[in-house]
Order: C-alpha cells, then sequence, then structure tokens
C-alpha cells in the first residue's frame, strides 16, 4: 500500500523516463518494464497508469499515434518537445526528493 | 520459450468479453483490448496449458476490483478536455482573425443601426408584437440551427456524442427570445440598451456558431481516423 502511494507520486517521473530511454511505447509495455526493471517489487497498476497517460497527452507532455498491431488498435505514447524538457527537470526534482528522504532515514552521525 | 499470439477468433471472445462487461462502445473497447490481449498472451506464454478462458479470467482479474473502468472513465474525461480545448482554441482563432473581426464588426453595426432604425420608426410584427429586426434575427438563428442539424456530418462515434455534450450551443436561439422584448420601446435609453444586448448576442451566436462547427469537424475526423484503423465498424467483428 505505501509503495503504491510512492508509486502514485513518481508514476509522472517514472513514464518520462521510460519514454526517453525508449523512444515510444504502449500502456502494457510500460508495465511491464517497470517490473522487469524492478525485478518485481514495482507495479504499476491500470487504474493509475491510464489515467496518467491520457493526463499527460492532454497536458500536452506525451502524443499518442494509433496503429493496427496484430489484429487490433495499439496506441504508441512518445515524448513531444515540452515533454522533452519536463523529463530533465521532473527526474532532479525527484532525486532531491528522493536525496531529501534519505538525509531523514539515515542516522546522523555526531561529531567528536 | 515462443511467445503466444492471440488469433482473430481468440480475439473476439475478448471483445465478447469486453462487452459483455458493459463497454461497448468501440473507442472504448480499443483502448481496452490490446492491454488486455498482451495480458493474456504473456498468461498463455507463462502456463500454455491454461485454457483462454481462464487466461481472461486471471488477466481481468489483475485489473482490480474496478476491471476496466477506471480506463473508460479517464478515456472520458480526456476527451471531454480535448474537445473543450479544441472548442477555445477556435474561440480564440476567431477573435484573433482580422476577416472573422471585420465580419464580426459588419454584424455589430448591422444590427445595431437596424435595430435603432426599427425602433425609432415603429416596425414592429404584428405576431409577436416584437421589434421587426429582432424577429428577423431571431428567424436567422432558428435557420441556422435547423441548417447546422440537417448538414453538420454525423456518426455512432464516442467522440461525437461528448463532443455535442461538451457545448451549450443548442440552447443559443433562447438567448435571443429571453433578450428582445415583445413590446413596444419608446424610452431612447431602453432603445440603446436593447440594440447593444442585440449586437453583444449576435457577436456571441457567430462566434459560438463557428467554433462548434469547428469542433464538431474535428470529432468526425477523430471517428474518420479511428475507422480506417479499425477494419469494421462493429466491434465484435
Amino acid at each position: 500500500m505505501e509503495q503504491n502511494q510512492f508509486v502514485k507520486g513518481s508514476l509522472a517521473t517514472i513514464i518520462l523516463k521510460l519514454l526517453e530511454d525508449n523512444g515510444r511505447m504502449y500502456g502494457y509495455e510500460m508495465t511491464k518494464a517497470v517490473k522487469d526493471i524492478t525485478a518485481n517489487r514495482m507495479n504499476i497498476t491500470e487504474a493509475a497508469l491510464y489515467p496518467a497517460l491520457h493526463k499527460m497527452v492532454a497536458d500536452g507532455v506525451l502524443s499518442a499515434t494509433t496503429e493496427l498491431v496484430d489484429g487490433r488498435v495499439r496506441k504508441y505514447y512518445s515524448l513531444t518537445k515540452k515533454g522533452k524538457k519536463e523529463t530533465a527537470n521532473k527526474i532532479s526534482a525527484l532525486r532531491d526528493a528522493l536525496e531529501s528522504v534519505q538525509l531523514i532515514l539515515t542516522p546522523k552521525i555526531a561529531n567528536g | 520459450m515462443d511467445k503466444v499470439k492471440l488469433g482473430k477468433e481468440q480475439l473476439k471472445e475478448l471483445k465478447y468479453f469486453i462487452y459483455s462487461r458493459g463497454f461497448r462502445e468501440p473507442e472504448v473497447m480499443m483502448e481496452i483490448l490490446d492491454h488486455f490481449a498482451c495480458k493474456v498472451e504473456d498468461k498463455l506464454t507463462e502456463n500454455p496449458l491454461l485454457s483462454l478462458q481462464d487466461a481472461i479470467k486471471e488477466a481481468h482479474k489483475e485489473f482490480g476490483y474496478n476491471g476496466f473502468y477506471s480506463i473508460k472513465a479517464s478515456l472520458d474525461v480526456f476527451t471531454r478536455r480535448r474537445y473543450k480545448r479544441i472548442y477555445w482554441q477556435e474561440v480564440k482563432k476567431i477573435l484573433l482573425s482580422p476577416i472573422n473581426l471585420l465580419i464580426l464588426l459588419l454584424i455589430g453595426l448591422c444590427v445595431y443601426h437596424s435595430m435603432k432604425w426599427a425602433y425609432n420608426n415603429g416596425f414592429y410584427d404584428s405576431y409577436f408584437n416584437r421589434n421587426i429586426v429582432s424577429s428577423l434575427i431571431i428567424l436567422i438563428v432558428v435557420c441556422t440551427e435547423l441548417i447546422k442539424f440537417i448538414m453538420l456530418p454525423r456518426n455512432n462515434g464516442r467522440s461525437y456524442h461528448i463532443s455535442i455534450a461538451n457545448t451549450v450551443n443548442y440552447g443559443n436561439f433562447f438567448l435571443f427570445w429571453f433578450f428582445f422584448p415583445s413590446r413596444k420601446l419608446h424610452s431612447v435609453n431602453e432603445i440603446l440598451v436593447i440594440s447593444i444586448i442585440a449586437v453583444l448576442c449576435s457577436v456571441y451566436y457567430y462566434i459560438t456558431t463557428l467554433a462548434h462547427y469547428k469542433m464538431i469537424k474535428a470529432a468526425h475526423k477523430d471517428y474518420d481516423d479511428f475507422k480506417v484503423l479499425v477494419e469494421n465498424e462493429n466491434p465484435l467483428q
């Protein structure tokens, strides 16, 4: 549950990073990539992924193109110009946040 | 191990399953289908002994308590936002286009002067006892709405219905009925106020009608693009 909350908070950054690395991806491919990279420790649910993808398309961060693959319509997402700019900012913001959390969680060694 | 790929008949079973869960609009079904099919293919690859029906049930369970609903709900919100954005972009374009601004200026001047002229000379229609120019404007609006109803491209697509539901355009001509009084005006100030209201209503009607038309055309194009992708309009075929 706690991990789910954490994933939800950083989902947009995760999507942006995946698309930066892979060019274009479809929904299921993203969930699989996250599972594979984190060795099944992190799971993105459809209920969280699709609203995030749709919102990012509406905001102009991602663009969506559809193709007929294996007899069904597949929607590929890729970064727009705005999305490419936002990726770097989001990643550095998430890194800063993680470092801050790390500082809180790691006990300080008192000098002397 | 080779990855299982679903054939046409198996995809048809998946479509029936989605359909039986109440997701019947082709665009929604297609949004769900690929993700669902990928999941089912993975289930069948992991366990070749699994039957298609069991793989479908297992894959559906993984969508969680709300099933496919979260995808549909999100798609609805996104589509509504998309057409709202197109509508307001068109309004902005009209207001920034010199040709449209000139047309708006001409409409404004024409309505303003003809209203004042009709009031000052006592031209009232005998049926509604309304200023004859007001009646003429209401008639033009009613005719435009009728022409729109007959001429605008229509389809059964979700995008089309959402785009229609998105705008308040259909109630526009009641504005004119409400604002243009069906009584004789004598005071100069009253005539001035009503003439200005008539100008504002006409300009508003021109802008919203044009933006609405462009938005419907965009929705129609979306549906045509979608139809090119799927071979048949019937989602179960």
